[in-house]
């Protein structure tokens, strides 16, 4: 039998949970998309480990499956003749919004190593955004049924996650500095667009995304247990 | 043979999902792990993956339609075969597949307060808990939720026909000191699962004495310290279960659950600890209690404790257990074998702290002595690992380093 101390140190010991975060920078949405799907494949079978992918995206609607399009305001027509992507996509929530200003995150993670429990992670999300708001002196928080985080009765995150066996892609739209007239070419997860607010605005100065990029990384570290998230050139 | 396809339970607290839209039609064949219908909870969209090869012969759930967790959306199976067997037991839900999430075990809830709602306040509750109300004549408005903000759940509606069948006493409220304690609601639970637990898990005990001489001396040491620091100081409780969650994440061989017909090596340490209620006790649960630090170990299990006394745990906080800790030191209990909880595979029992003379480097000391039982099920964990762990949480609490 080991002594005690040899005992207390290997109970010291373990496999450290690693992040990888892939910084994309302004890329577009389809693009990212397909980089998603990529990384869901590889996260499936173990090649690669849990990884975030942060980005900006030009200005493109995207709606999921979940409802009809009556959440469109603009027709997807309308929409390209004012220099706006849209896609239909395989995606939990419902029509949203994405242009530069607004920091998206798609954690691309295995949640058997999350306590295999999407609902869990996806109040893991909302719970690292309110904490990164916080600093910011934002008194934020997540409202039961109404999935994203909301400051009084106003939105400025939004939340849709798809799941393929365990493994978690899409994810959250922080809305930075985001131009908030630009919602209104849909009605936001069902909701008016009028609903929809920014850190920027709330501070009422202008707010770089890279500000709140580095807490909110540092929030969703705390959040998951990871011990360490390193940075990977995309 | 056909095989059902269940509305999946993605987590704890999912109750039901919605379908979006089936990826495949009624006699199209289908390629075991290809998507069959793509479902919707909350903000999430998941696609549910064929378990076997086969025909969809079924499709009993339409698009857009809402189901709870657990109950079928569509039959499997070769072409010709009889679906309809399966879908015959109406209310019953078929046991998840093992890929899938285990739904929630049914776990003690502590009588709920009684309801305060203002007028005309919506009334939260599941959409389970909502139809077996309506089945039953029962008057949910009236109900107390004992879910996520005073969310009625089933369990609720269920004391609620319990107490109804209960005779004209319940009906008339009586409230006085029981002669009797019918065996109904909390302590039905707890009645099923002790019984159930008593006669199928092959019970081994371990006993050790740890010597928690200085850890004693540490608590002493830096009590006000940790008051400052995190506004609280942790208990004996606390430190027990940090060094706990710690040596079950070295050892995780003892970290395990028994599911279907394997003994799975979980992940995850997911600590539950016993909450004495004054009517019953419930296990709550601390989930990943090896990442936690002291103060949050500290601080969760407090605001646990609080919610299970006001009847506010949610089943997130009450299942998904992976091994038990039962202090019962406080009420001067010095050693015990307490009840392994199944799934699970062991359970620490803890007593009291006693000044006891100890044979120490050839000489007579008095030392902080406390009594560690493990009870193991060794249907699923053989002696020597059991041993080893035991060791080893013995060892932990001896050289508590990982506590300054």
């Amino acid at each position: 039998m080991d002594t005690g101390w040899a005992e207390g140190a290997r109970v010291a010991a373990r496999p450290l949970r690693r992040c990888r975060v892939l910084d994309l920078g302004l890329a577009p949405y389809g693009e990212t998309l397909r980089r998603q799907e990529a990384l869901v494949a590889d996260r499936l079978v173990g090649r690669v480990p849990d990884t975030l992918i942060l980005v900006e995206h030009p200005p493109v609607v995207t709606l999921g499956r979940a409802k009809a399009p009556t959440n469109l305001v603009l027709s997807p027509e309308a929409l390209r003749a004012r220099g706006i992507e849209f896609f239909e996509i395989s995606r939990g929530g419902d029509a949203t919004y994405h242009a530069p200003g607004q920091l998206v995150g798609y954690p691309i993670f295995d949640l058997r190593d999350h306590g295999r429990d999407v609902l869990r992670f996806c109040r893991g999300l909302e719970h690292s955004l309110i904490g990164a708001l916080a600093e910011f002196g934002v008194e934020a928080a997540a409202v039961p049924g109404k999935a994203g985080v909301w400051v009084d009765r106003k939105k400025i995150a939004s939340l849709g996650v798809s799941l393929r066996r365990w493994v978690t892609f899409h994810g959250f739209a922080l809305n930075i500095s985001t131009d908030l007239a630009g919602f209104q070419v849909i009605r936001p997860c069902g909701e008016e667009a009028g609903v929809m607010t920014s850190l920027a605005a709330l501070l009422g100065r202008p707010v770089a995304v890279g500000e709140a990029k580095g807490r909110v990384l540092e929030r969703l570290m705390r959040t998951f247990g990871f011990d360490e998230m390193a940075a990977v050139s995309p | 043979m056909a095989t059902r396809i269940d509305m999946p339970q993605l987590g704890l607290t999912m109750e039901a999902g919605t379908v979006l839209k089936w990826l495949k039609a009624e006699g199209e064949a289908v390629e075991k792990g290809q998507p069959i219908v793509l479902i919707q909870t909350d903000k999430v969209e998941y696609e549910v993956e064929s378990p076997e090869s086969g025909t969809l012969l079924k499709i009993v759930a339409a698009e857009g339609a809402e189901l709870p967790v657990g109950k079928p959306m569509g039959v499997l199976g070769k072409p010709g075969e009889d679906a309809a067997a399966l879908l015959g037991s109406a209310g019953a839900t078929q046991p998840a597949p093992s890929s899938q999430p285990q739904a929630a075990q049914p776990a003690p809830a502590a009588p709920a307060p009684a309801p305060v709602r203002a007028a005309g306040e919506r009334v939260k509750i599941s959409p389970v808990a909502k139809k077996l109300a309506q089945e039953h004549g029962i008057d949910f408005a009236a109900l107390a939720g004992s879910g996520p903000e005073g969310r009625i759940v089933r369990e609720d509606v269920e004391r609620a026909i319990a107490a109804r069948q209960g005779g004209p006493r319940a009906a008339r409220g009586e409230t006085a000191t029981p002669e009797t304690i019918p065996l109904t609601g909390i302590r039905k639970v707890i009645f099923d699962r002790m019984g159930q637990s008593w006669r199928e898990v092959a019970r081994v005990t371990m006993f050790a004495e740890a010597d928690v001489t200085a850890l004693v001396r540490l608590r002493q040491a830096k009590g006000a310290e940790w008051e400052r620091r995190f506004g609280l100081k942790p208990s004996f409780s606390d430190l027990i279960h940090m060094a706990v969650a710690r040596t079950l994440r070295a050892e995780p061989r003892i970290n395990c659950r028994l599911e279907g017909q394997s003994v799975r090596i979980c992940r995850e340490v997911n600590l539950a600890f016993a909450v004495d209620l004054g009517e019953g006790l419930v296990a709550a649960v601390i989930r990943d209690a090896d990442a936690r630090s002291l103060p949050e170990l500290a601080r969760t299990a407090r605001e646990l404790a609080e919610r299970a006394r006001s009847g506010r745990l949610s089943p997130d906080d009450m299942a998904g257990a992976t091994f038990t800790v039962s202090n019962l030191g406080g009420l001067g209990v010095e050693g015990f074998t307490p009840i392994v909880n199944p799934p699970e595979a062991g359970i620490l029992g803890v007593g009291k702290i006693q000044e006891k003379p100890v044979v120490k480097d050839g000489g007579i000391h008095i030392c902080s002595m406390l009594t560690l039982s493990l009870v193991f099920d060794h249907r699923l964990i053989d002696g020597a690992p059991a041993a080893k762990f035991l060791a080893a949480v013995k060892a932990c609490l001896e050289q508590p380093t990982w506590a300054e």
